[in-house]
């Protein structure tokens, strides 16, 4: 009896956890079904809709665009050409496609297909991340991720002619390689530290950030080029040597690029003539340093830019920057809250902006000297896109007005810190970071329609539970819980609470059966009427 | 003054918002064999479930052997035998597996032989599984289970139902068996009332979940009477007597039902209504049960019986 | 001795779903272990690389040996789970025994723990010693190349914990006098839940912390409704 007594306590609230959970989990289902099915629609609508036909533009808007829109290409004395793509495709730039080329005083200097052009541009160094086969931290993420065919590794395999000798395991948790021969035995670790034997030697390589392997061209083993939070290195599986490519002192890396650094087929080589150019590994810290790491010859510099988004390459005369700037205000602090970025965005979109392309040469000491330089002005948009308070579909927006005013709550706490902040740099787990996704997608975003129907499930909770109260507290928590979950608030109490009434025989009025007295008159349920000729004799 | 073994207080109970059992209030005392009448409905299991803390009342109380049924405590449910409606028990154990289950709650109590002489007399093999006997031989298992372990409190609910003749009277046979020992109480419900009136010593009739009768069988018997009045010309449009509980006319006969009417009431009643004579008609307990509990305006339920 | 006894009825009553259980979960991985490629034979997993190219990430991204013995351990704990959960408090609404075996001397409490000691043991003496059985053969020298780390070994747990998991929530469920369309689903709705949050993790420690969390309040919610239930 006591246990009883005592369980209520915890199984009350763990009911009422578990039916709303499953009821919001339902409702979502139901919520993202409406969702894709107007998205479904709306996509197959667009496809089939005809092409509007462009406004027709002025020569100096078209002038504008023009230049707004080409990309900006620098020779290797400075000299700046204006790409443009005569057919606007979307997507990557197909090398076949026909291209106009400028100079900066708008003289056509050649038109035909991109791949035949008669000048030799500069290349630039490429971010590690977008290079097809980098393995991220969110790919090894998922590969930790727990399916029911086990979670993944990185295996890395060492072989000689046709048979393989040995497989190098990397370990997230421990941050190194284990090494195995083909009899299952360990044969060593990899770690910071190089190759060691045994386990208490070994130094963790540093959190994992990303990598990329490679066979060289003369081996069929892999090299692995690794990158942590703080360092880079060049592991050689067959040669067993781990080199430190990089190490930061101080502040995380923040980015890499690289230019010609694999030794492998891959579309710098393909485009950029390797006699003309040096390998380069070009690192931004977290502080807004720039380190360059070059070869042939071995060369490392540190550039103070405290420029974001500008890129390296090195020839075998000099190392060349290129930085794309503007005088538009500076994004909002990451960790601000999204209506400052909208306002951003809505000032940026209304006004007119100049931009430039410059072109600086690495001097010995680390200083830039500047070549050359593009300004143009980047016109204002001719209708500013103001920002809806709400600004998905309509269905989405109708559909979410069901799901509970909890979730602009959460959001408003939580989203703007949560979501911009650390998320982005994806220190949380992934759990929370998918759940905040889901909620964003479905918030009601304090849609009038959503208070008005919380306030009409109140009121129906009320009249519903009036007559069934057992006691003022439960009445009342039951209120604010339909009011904050909405209808799957009002489904759950319904769920837990579907006592029968009868009309009280006191009052008249109705009545619960969970109490032995009636809540409005305090009646108790009469006993029935002894019926005389009843034969109700006590033994 | 008997010790009271079985007491309701206003037990109540509803089913959604019907009532099953309406405010019962019973005592039945020690060594009383108490048999359990009602209609299809009428509120019997509700009642035994209630009395045995399966189901929560509504409102009211019940108390077995001194403890609430709604907290029975080991100890005493040890001294109570349950028969379930319908005998449900676990198709997959054999009559010697259930022997086996049951005696570890009574390790004391349990008369091995008892059980063993009653396995036998109702010839049946202990090997074979509960899932291979029919409904008869599972009441009689079930009988032997409940027995056995020889409870001061048996409480039976539909024992025979389904049960043929010839197997019933060895069921109840059994029962007396049980009965003869000094102090056990027996409550049980039957749709049978032949079975009620072999071994009751009291009766409870429950009807639409109220308790209509609570007494001995002999004033239950004596108290529910037919009589027929044979009239010359006329039968009188008021009827007004005592205990009047039906009242039908046949031409020149008035039938009427009383309960608690003496026989010198109905004489004076019949002369002064002017009957020629009247007849008490002979009623057997059920005739009695279906008089007692009939409704005022009672349907045909075929409709060639209007005619 | 009565709880002996009731132990020994329950127990009874899991067991041809533990046998089962069992001697499909030993068939198949018997079938595994024998196509597995052994020590020498690891190398099918990597495909030829060729000199002079980027390796794409799938090249050496593998599945731990014996891998394919965790669908069905999971597949196969979820379906004991649910097997013992329906037996033990489904079967008895449709066969009507629950007034008998509530009217044991013994406490309801003592009913329950019975019920759920059954299914554990029927867990620990089936799936559970395989699968320790599958680690310990796998990580024996010479038999794979690289050999399973104790991760695998954690996972595999955690489907183990799965199956108890889906056993409670069959279990409440069963108990439920709800409506099959209303509530009485929620149950087994909560552990499905769960058994899908479970897949987009990789932190084990939150992953048996949340399975944890869920399995007491299941359980808090199987010994209350089971002691306020009316049968």
């Amino acid at each position: 009896m006591k246990l009883k007594i005592k369980l209520q306590y915890i199984a009350t609230p763990a009911k009422i956890f578990m039916a709303v959970l499953v009821i919001l989990c339902l409702l979502s289902i139901l919520q993202g079904i409406c969702i894709e099915i107007e998205r479904t629609y709306a996509r197959a609508k667009r496809l089939t809709a005809k092409e509007k036909p462009e406004a027709e533009l002025s020569q100096e808007e078209r002038r504008q665009d023009r230049i707004r829109s080409s990309s900006k290409e620098f020779l290797a004395d400075g000299t700046i050409h204006l790409i443009s793509r005569l057919e606007r495709t979307s997507g990557q730039r197909n090398q076949s496609e026909k291209v106009q080329i400028y100079d900066v005083n708008d003289k056509l200097l050649w038109e035909g297909p991109r791949d035949k052009k008669p000048y030799e541009y500069l290349f630039w160094d490429r971010q590690f991340q977008v290079s097809r086969d980098a393995f991220t931290q969110q790919d090894l993420k998922r590969t930790q991720m727990i399916t029911p065919g086990f979670s993944r590794y990185i295996e890395i395999p060492v072989s000689s002619d046709s048979k393989i000798e040995q497989i190098w395991r990397y370990h997230p948790a421990a941050q190194y390689f284990k090494g195995y021969d083909m009899r299952g035995e360990t044969i060593g670790y990899v770690g910071s530290n190089g190759f060691t034997e045994s386990k208490s030697e070994v130094k963790p390589l540093g959190e994992f950030r990303q990598f990329t392997a490679w066979c060289p061209v003369d081996s069929y083993n892999p090299i692995l080029l690794l990158q942590t939070q703080k360092s880079i290195y060049q592991i050689n599986f067959e040669k067993q040597e781990v080199e430190l490519i990089f190490e930061s002192t101080d502040s995380d890396i923040r980015r890499v690029n690289l230019f010609a650094w694999i030794d492998a087929k891959s579309d710098d080589k393909e485009y950029a003539d390797p006699n003309k150019y040096r390998p380069l590994l070009h690192c931004e810290t977290r502080d807004g340093k720039h380190h360059l790491i070059l070869r042939e010859p071995k060369q490392q510099l540190s550039l103070n830019l405290r420029r974001p988004s500008v890129s390296v390459v090195a020839t075998k005369q000099d190392i060349f920057v290129r930085n794309i700037g503007s005088d538009m205000p500076p994004l909002p602090d990451i960790n601000s809250s999204q209506q400052l970025v909208d306002k951003w965005v809505q000032e940026v979109q209304k006004k007119s902006w100049n931009m430039w392309t410059e072109l600086y040469k690495v001097k010995n000491n680390g200083e830039l000297e500047l070549v050359n330089s593009y300004k143009y002005v980047r016109p204002p948009l001719s209708e500013p896109v103001a920002k809806a308070r709400d600004p998905r579909p309509v269905v989405q927006r109708y559909v979410c007005q069901f799901s509970p005013p909890l979730y602009d709550l959460i959001i408003r706490y939580f989203g703007e810190r949560f979501w911009s902040g650390s998320y982005l740099y994806q220190n949380r787990g992934d759990f929370f970071y998918d759940l905040l996704k889901v909620i964003l997608e479905i918030r009601p975003y304090d849609g009038i329609i959503n208070r008005i129907l919380s306030v009409i499930m109140m009121g129906f909770v009320f009249w519903h539970g009036w007559s069934r109260r057992t006691s003022w507290a439960r009445f009342i928590f039951w209120l604010i819980f339909t009011g904050l979950f909405n209808i799957a608030g009002l489904l759950t109490y319904l769920a837990l609470n579907h006592t029968a009434v009868i009309k009280c025989p006191v009052c008249g009025k109705l009545r619960g059966l969970t109490q032995v007295d009636c809540v409005r008159c305090q009646g108790q349920l009469p006993a029935p009427e002894r019926g005389k000729l009843d034969l109700i004799f006590s033994a | 003054m008997s010790e009271i073994v079985l007491e309701t207080e206003g037990l109540t109970k509803y089913y959604g918002d019907s009532l099953a059992v309406d405010h019962l209030d019973l005592e039945i005392p020690r060594g009383c064999i108490c048999g359990f009448v009602g209609r299809n409905g009428a509120g019997k299991t509700t009642a035994i479930k209630l009395m045995l803390g399966l189901l929560e009342p509504t409102a009211g109380s019940s108390r077995l052997l001194g403890c609430d049924s709604s907290a029975l405590t080991p100890a005493i449910r040890q001294r109570i035998g349950y028969v379930t409606e319908g005998h449900r028990l676990f198709r997959w154990m054999s009559i010697a597996g259930l022997e086996k289950f049951q005696r570890a709650f009574f390790p004391k109590q349990w008369d091995d032989k008892f059980f063993t002489d009653m396995i036998e007399y109702f010839d049946l093999p202990k090997k074979k599984k509960i899932k291979h006997l029919s409904n008869g031989q599972r009441a009689q298992v079930s009988l032997a289970l409940a027995l056995a372990p020889n409870p001061e409190l048996l409480i039976m609910d539909d024992p025979t139902l389904g049960l043929d003749a010839a197997i019933r009277r060895q069921f109840l046979e059994g029962m007396i068996g049980l009965i003869m020992r000094e102090g056990r109480t027996v409550l049980f419900s039957s749709h049978i009332l032949g079975d009620v009136e072999r071994v009751s010593e009291r009766i409870v009739v429950i009807d639409k979940g109220i308790l209509r009768a609570y007494c001995s069988l002999e004033q239950f018997q004596e108290a529910v009477k037919k009589v027929i009045f044979t009239f010359a010309d006329s039968v009188p449009n008021e009827v007004n007597i005592d205990g009047l509980l039906h009242c039908k006319r046949i031409e020149k006969q008035l039938e009427l039902t009383l309960v608690g009417t003496d026989d010198e009431q109905i004489a004076e009643w019949a002369k002064s209504a002017g009957a020629e004579n009247h007849t008490i008609v002979k009623m057997s307990l059920e005739d009695q049960f279906i008089e007692f509990t009939a409704p005022a305006n009672q349907k045909r339920l075929f409709k060639w019986e209007e005619r | 001795m009565r709880f002996s006894s009731l132990l020994h009825k329950e127990f009874r009553e899991c067991l041809p779903w533990m046998l089962l259980a069992a001697i499909l979960f030993v068939a198949v991985t018997s079938v595994l272990f024998q196509t597995e490629t052994y020590s020498e034979n690891n190398s099918y997993r990597f495909s030829r690389l060729s000199p002079g190219t980027v390796i794409s990430s799938y090249k050496i991204t593998f599945y731990p040996a014996m891998s394919e013995t965790g669908p069905w351990l999971f597949f196969l704990s979820i379906g004991l789970g649910l097997a013992l959960g329906v037996r033990q408090f489904w079967i008895p609404n449709f066969t009507g025994t629950w007034p008998f075996l509530l009217h044991r001397s013994v406490s309801r409490n003592t009913i329950l723990a019975a019920k759920l000691t059954a299914a554990s043991i029927a867990f620990a003496c089936s799936i559970v010693p395989i699968w320790v059985g599958i680690y310990w053969y796998a990580t024996r020298p010479e038999v794979f190349a690289v050999p399973p780390t104790f991760r695998f070994f954690i996972e595999g747990w955690i489907f183990i914990t799965l199956g108890l998991v889906t056993y409670l929530g069959a279990g409440l469920s069963g108990l439920s006098t709800a409506k099959w369309y209303t509530t009485k689903i929620f149950g087994l709705a909560f552990a499905s839940l769960i058994i899908i949050t479970t897949f987009s993790q990789r932190s084990l420690v939150w992953v048996l912390t949340l399975i944890a969390v869920s399995a007491a309040i299941l359980l808090s919610r199987i010994f209350d409704t089971f002691l306020r239930r009316e049968f």
